[in-house]
């Protein structure tokens, strides 16, 4: 799984950015349609860990958990 | 529960400011209520005025907008008519404490079982940043330009010696464990206390250098010391009152007591009063 960024929520805080373990995102360089910096998520292949327990895929939801406009979504590869 | 089923989706997305810590105290609460299977039907959301007054009404659950700093004297008067009721007060630091002091305090002390969950941004952030009375010493607000001569409360350690039943603090840089403690918060029998310390970049972190929402996470993640890192030498409570005037928040669960509820105490009195036939 890895998360995606609904840009008709995101109002460009950046706090996915700052408390990603794994830095799955970047911050944007484009504006989106409602006027914000919306950041992009460039790292998909880093999200789900597999170093904490072999074969069994983690998903650690604090971008979901911080994201102020629950503006992030998981989907299923 | 899916997810919007607890929230109102006609109302998304919400007014708040970019960066605001609200809605991650909107998901944690989603998160708590998904994993105690919680009924939002039996629940009601009771706030006052502020910013975080605005919380329930992206809810789907019954809730009352109640006047300024009264929010829990509404909320006893909901759980002493219906005691079947979940009764969750969200509210602010200025509502709560600020005008609202006298009812805390006086709700801790009788120990109704009602959940409070109070969001402590620091400063007065709907009316536009003044010196609110958990505003750290030496901050800059729009009403102490020159930076704040005054010490903050300590609101959990005030409502802990107050004699809730449970009494935690968390911050928003900290949501997993604001989660477990939000759900030892809503099955603690009594009054339960989560203070959560919540960013303010507009209003609050603008004048203090921190208008990046991300400055200001860092911030409240450098100043909050878990309770078990920190080390009491004299006695404990003097100690953190030492620490919380330094702007240091302690975080971790304070208090978790068993005294009788009050509720509870009632209906039982009541019973023995009726007469035997």
């Amino acid at each position: 799984m890895f998360p995606v960024i609904n840009t008709d929520y995101c109002k460009g805080c950046n706090l996915c950015v700052e408390v990603c373990p794994k830095a799955v995102f970047v911050q944007g360089k484009n504006i989106t349609s409602r006027g914000y910096f919306s950041p992009v998520v460039v790292y998909k292949e880093r999200c789900t860990d597999y170093s904490l327990k072999k074969g069994e895929r983690i998903l650690c939801e604090i971008c979901w958990l911080t994201c102020p406009e629950h503006a992030i979504e998981y989907e299923v590869e | 529960m899916e997810f919007f089923e607890f929230y109102r989706k006609d109302r998304w997305p919400h007014q708040f400011c970019p960066g605001c810590g609200l809605g991650t105290i909107m998901n944690t609460m989603y998160k708590a209520f998904n994993d105690l299977k919680m009924d939002i039907n039996k629940t009601v959301f009771v706030s006052g005025i502020g910013c975080t007054g605005r919380v329930p009404g992206y809810i789907n659950a019954d809730s009352v907008h109640t006047t300024h700093g009264r929010a829990l004297a509404f909320a006893t008067g909901i759980k002493l008519a219906r005691p079947d009721l979940n009764v969750i007060v969200i509210s602010g630091d200025g509502d709560l404490f600020a005008i609202g002091g006298n009812h805390i305090i006086h709700a801790a002390r009788r120990n109704i079982d009602i959940k409070v969950i109070a969001v402590n941004n620091a400063t007065y952030g709907l009316t536009g940043g003044q010196l609110a009375p958990t505003t750290p010493y030496n901050m800059i607000t729009t009403t102490s330009p020159y930076g704040n001569r005054e010490y903050p409360f300590a609101l959990a350690d005030l409502v802990a010696a107050a004699g809730a039943n449970y009494v935690a603090r968390w911050t928003t840089a900290h949501p997993n464990q604001l989660v477990n403690s939000l759900k030892q918060a809503f099955t603690t029998r009594g009054f339960s206390f989560v203070e959560v310390v919540s960013q303010c970049p507009v209003n609050f972190g603008r004048r203090n250098k921190m208008g990046d929402p991300v400055f200001h996470l860092r911030w409240i993640k450098e100043h909050a010391i878990p309770i078990s890192k920190v080390s009491f030498d004299v006695k404990t409570p003097y100690e953190i009152l030492d620490l919380n005037t330094k702007g240091i928040y302690i975080i971790g669960e304070l208090v978790r007591r068993n005294r009788p509820v009050y509720g509870e105490a009632l209906s039982e009195e009541e019973e023995e009063s009726v007469p035997m036939e």
